[in-house]
């Protein structure tokens, strides 16, 4: 549910809000949530939305970062207590 | 005889089950979102609106509670610049007809009427110079228009255009360059997007360039493009790096013309 929520919200903060608030909400729900896939769909509507698509697979950056960082985020995870 | 084999490690398997699951979802969504771009920003655009009814609603609602001199003195302020603008336009027009008329002598025909468009997002909700305008291919715009401010000074071009809508990369894109010409002395120079509305070209330290002076598009009509903010020059430096400006802040773009 709070999963769900998470992406509600940035999906909203992602057609309304300047990149240097959603952009960082997202990548905090990539740390906070376990294999948070919905970043990279995300990620690819931040791309389709405002990217260029003359650049060919280029034009996916953040659909591609969001899919690395969610990798990366997988041992990361391992060493990080979200809980006292 | 005692044979060990090597336990297969479990995490490894599981890690790589999960590369091969993302790297599925990103081929799968690139694809989806690729063939269906069109749609899903259309499907956005009434956000777009939605949100910008909100901001200019909550701006309104800022100005009830501030304080009465103030405003009367707000007020007084924009009638004296509104009534500089309004000579200035008419001063503008006079010029642009005077051009236009000078132009046609010559064989080339004025501009035709340009598409008024309303600007839907803009940096810095884009992360990119890039402008979504609420016309697109229904409303004749087409890949490759020009884009203008309504009172002059050119933004960039048409990128894409979709149906009723259509995204506009601004000058100031990162790494679009774009040929112009400095005013002063009529340097030609290349333009550098550097992004968030900025732009930069490099001269040799012995050409004149100051603050304040303009770029212009090529072209018999030679529209503004930018204009200069700061000269860095080292001493040890053959060359100068000029950053510019462009006509207008990116962030208050309402109205654009189409051409």
């Amino acid at each position: 549910m709070t999963r769900l929520a998470a992406f509600v919200i940035a999906l909203m903060l992602v057609v309304v809000a300047p990149y240097w608030v959603y952009l960082p909400a997202i990548l905090l729900c990539i740390i906070y949530f376990p294999l948070y896939i919905e970043a990279i769909f995300l990620g690819l509507l931040i791309d389709v939305v405002y990217g260029r698509p003359d650049v060919g697979l280029l034009g996916f950056p953040f659909g591609i970062i969001a899919a690395t960082l969610i990798f990366l985020a997988v041992p990361l995870r391992e060493h990080l207590r979200f809980n006292a | 005889m005692r044979t060990t084999f090597r336990p297969r490690s479990n995490a490894g398997i599981q890690y790589r089950k999960r590369l091969a699951l993302i790297a599925a979802i990103l081929v799968f969504g690139i694809a989806v979102f690729y063939i269906f771009r069109s749609p899903i920003l259309s499907a956005v655009t009434p956000a777009f609106r939605a949100e910008n009814a909100v901001s200019r609603g909550l701006s309104n609602l800022f100005s009830f509670v501030r304080s009465k001199d103030a405003l009367i003195n707000e007020n007084r302020i924009l009638k004296e610049r509104l009534a500089s603008y309004e000579s200035l336009q008419s001063s503008y027009r006079t010029l642009e007809s005077a051009r236009d008329d000078l132009l046609s002598r010559f064989g080339r025909a004025p501009l035709g009427e340009a598409l008024a468009a309303g600007v839907l997002a803009h940096p810095p909700e884009t992360p990119y110079d890039i402008l979504i305008i609420d016309a697109g291919l229904h409303d004749g715009v087409e890949t490759g228009d020009k884009v203008t401010l309504p009172e002059g000074g050119a933004l960039g071009a048409v990128l894409e255009s979709l149906d009723r809508e259509a995204k506009v990369v601004l000058y100031s894109g990162s790494g679009i360059e774009t040929p112009a010409h400095l005013e002063r002395g009529n340097v030609a120079v290349v333009l550098l997007g550097e992004g968030g509305g900025a732009m930069s070209f490099t001269l040799p330290r012995d050409v004149t360039v100051e603050v304040g002076d303009k770029i212009l598009l090529p072209g018999v009509r030679a529209e503004l493009v930018a204009v200069v903010v700061d000269v860095e020059l080292e001493p040890t430096d053959s060359k100068k790096k000029v950053l510019t400006r462009g006509v207008r802040n990116i962030r208050d773009i309402r109205f654009v013309s189409v051409r």
